[in-house]
């Protein structure tokens, strides 16, 4: 009898993130608990990197792809900039990322990504991808493990989804912040993937990348 | 016509059902998943008694299905077990075990054993050829002393001075090992099970919330529900109130209530003066 091997060679490490863009920001945030199976292996790992021209990139799944993902793309970026004698806009990242991956199409990356960043005027954008890289510009977005619990909040906090009147909500960036705090401290009730903390980063035109880290539950 | 005397059952098993569920299966109607919670129980003797402590999580998948768990559950006054694996099973047999050993008290007049409710539970869980998943640590007081002994689904059973079960499991039993010895104080058992909790609840994704604890001795019973809270919630930062009007209404009709009066009170009320000067 012919025996038969299994062989996975992906782990689902967990991670939630967010990215919501405004007319003068973008707000991003990700949770920084990084589990496998049962056990916590940190409790202070973001899922967001700030790649090298101020866009931030938004990655969960399996971490090993996550980090040869963003190493590939901190190469490319780097070629981008040598070739052009520019830095990358946050679109042509995102034309980059969803090409990268695409041609992993048949062994693909397991990861959920976004990439948030400003567009030349300064406004927020945020582009999502699917592992294979289909790509979605987007006003904002929820990836990873606990998507399913906060994105509902998100479509009727952002896009009134539930009232009578649906459409864009026009929201402050200290809004955004304490909302993203609250939808996150909420999560972390009901999933056992979320906690220990929320880093979320505020990307303005003039003050670059502000950094706020906000305890959640450690259990 | 139907008979008026049913047929005396002849025993055994009935399979009545097995086609059926076999014709469902292959039309795509899949069972319901069964409830199987992540756990951490623990148990340890001391001088004087037993100490036992669970968390208070219940899981379905990875979300969190109930906050607040009582996973001890009665079988007597002199004995109390703790439940990991598929809830139900832990819910249900643990009661039925419950009923068997007051109905065994009132029979023989006396106080049941530990060792009685494990062989009882032993012998069922052993029929249902691992079937019924519950995990399960009896713990107790009787004339012979205190017990503890876990049981497992296949029916095997180890009398233990101490143990540990569950997803947290491992975890717990850990930190018990490190630092038991035999007869210590209530205060230094109590201090070791919430420390072995504590690692379990925060480290294994499947505990959490709260830790509740029991001690009990030949004199008292003591409960902390909960011993502690290792996570609560936290004050919301926004105002989430829905504007009025979020919901559309549709339509409106007002309807008379036909009504009979049965019988007519007056009465006076005092204080009622301040109420009436607003405005």
């Amino acid at each position: 009898m012919v025996k038969q091997h299994g062989w996975y060679p992906y782990e689902f490490q967990s991670g939630t993130t967010v990215a919501i863009a405004g007319d003068d920001y973008v707000v991003v945030a990700s949770d920084t608990r990084l589990t496998e199976n049962y056990s916590i292996l940190s409790r202070t790992h973001s899922n967001v990197y700030k790649m090298h021209n101020n866009s931030l990139l938004l990655s969960t799944g399996f971490l090993g792809d996550v980090l040869t993902l963003k190493k590939t793309l901190e190469g490319r970026i780097k070629s981008y900039e040598y070739t052009h004698n520019k830095p990358i806009s946050t679109p042509a990242l995102a034309q980059m990322i969803s090409i990268m991956m695409y041609g992993r199409r048949f062994f693909p990356y397991y990861t959920n990504t976004a990439v948030a960043g400003l567009d030349s005027e300064g406004k927020g954008c945020i582009f999502g991808f699917d592992p294979v890289g289909s790509m979605t510009p987007e006003r904002y977005t929820c990836e990873g493990s606990a998507m399913p619990l906060l994105l509902p909040i998100l479509d009727s906090y952002m896009l009134g989804k539930n009232s009578t009147k649906p459409g864009p909500v026009k929201r402050t960036k200290e809004e955004i912040v304490k909302m993203v705090k609250d939808i996150y401290m909420a999560g972390c009730e009901r999933h056992v993937e979320l906690g220990d903390g929320v880093v979320i980063h505020v990307l303005t035109k003039d003050k670059g990348i502000e950094t706020d880290v906000h305890a959640l539950r450690k259990d | 016509m139907s008979a008026i005397a049913l047929e005396q059952a002849t025993g055994g098993f009935n399979f009545d059902n097995c086609r059926r569920n076999e014709l469902l299966l292959s039309n795509g109607v899949l069972p319901g998943k069964i409830h199987k919670t992540g756990t951490t129980i623990a148990a340890l003797t001391y001088k004087d008694g037993v100490v036992i402590a669970a968390d208070t999580r219940c899981t379905a998948g990875t979300m969190i299905f109930d906050d607040n768990v009582l996973k001890i559950h009665r079988l007597s006054d002199n004995i109390y077990a703790l439940g990991a694996g598929t809830s139900a099973d832990c819910d249900f047999q643990t009661r039925m075990l419950e009923s068997q050993l007051e109905l065994l008290k009132l029979n023989q007049d006396r106080q049941v054993r530990v060792a009685t409710a494990v062989r009882k539970i032993q012998q069922h869980l052993f029929r249902y050829q691992g079937y019924l998943g519950a995990y399960l640590i009896i713990v107790g007081v009787d004339v012979t002393g205190s017990h503890i002994a876990t049981v497992h689904p296949h029916g095997s059973i180890a009398y233990l001075p101490f143990i540990a079960s569950g997803s947290g499991g491992y975890t717990s039993l850990s930190v018990i090992e490190d630092r038991f010895k035999p007869n210590m104080t209530e205060d230094e058992a109590k201090k070791l099970v919430r420390d072995a909790l504590y690692a379990s609840t925060t480290t294994d994704l499947y505990s959490g919330s709260k830790i509740n604890m029991f001690v009990l001795t030949k004199e008292k019973l003591d409960k902390f529900l909960p011993y502690e809270i290792v996570a609560a919630r936290t004050e919301k930062q926004n105002d989430y109130t829905l504007a009025k009007g979020t919901t559309e209404v549709l339509s409106t009709t007002v309807k008379k209530i036909e009504f009979d009066i049965v019988n007519e009170k007056v009465k006076t009320t005092s204080g009622g003066h301040e109420a009436m000067e607003l405005a």
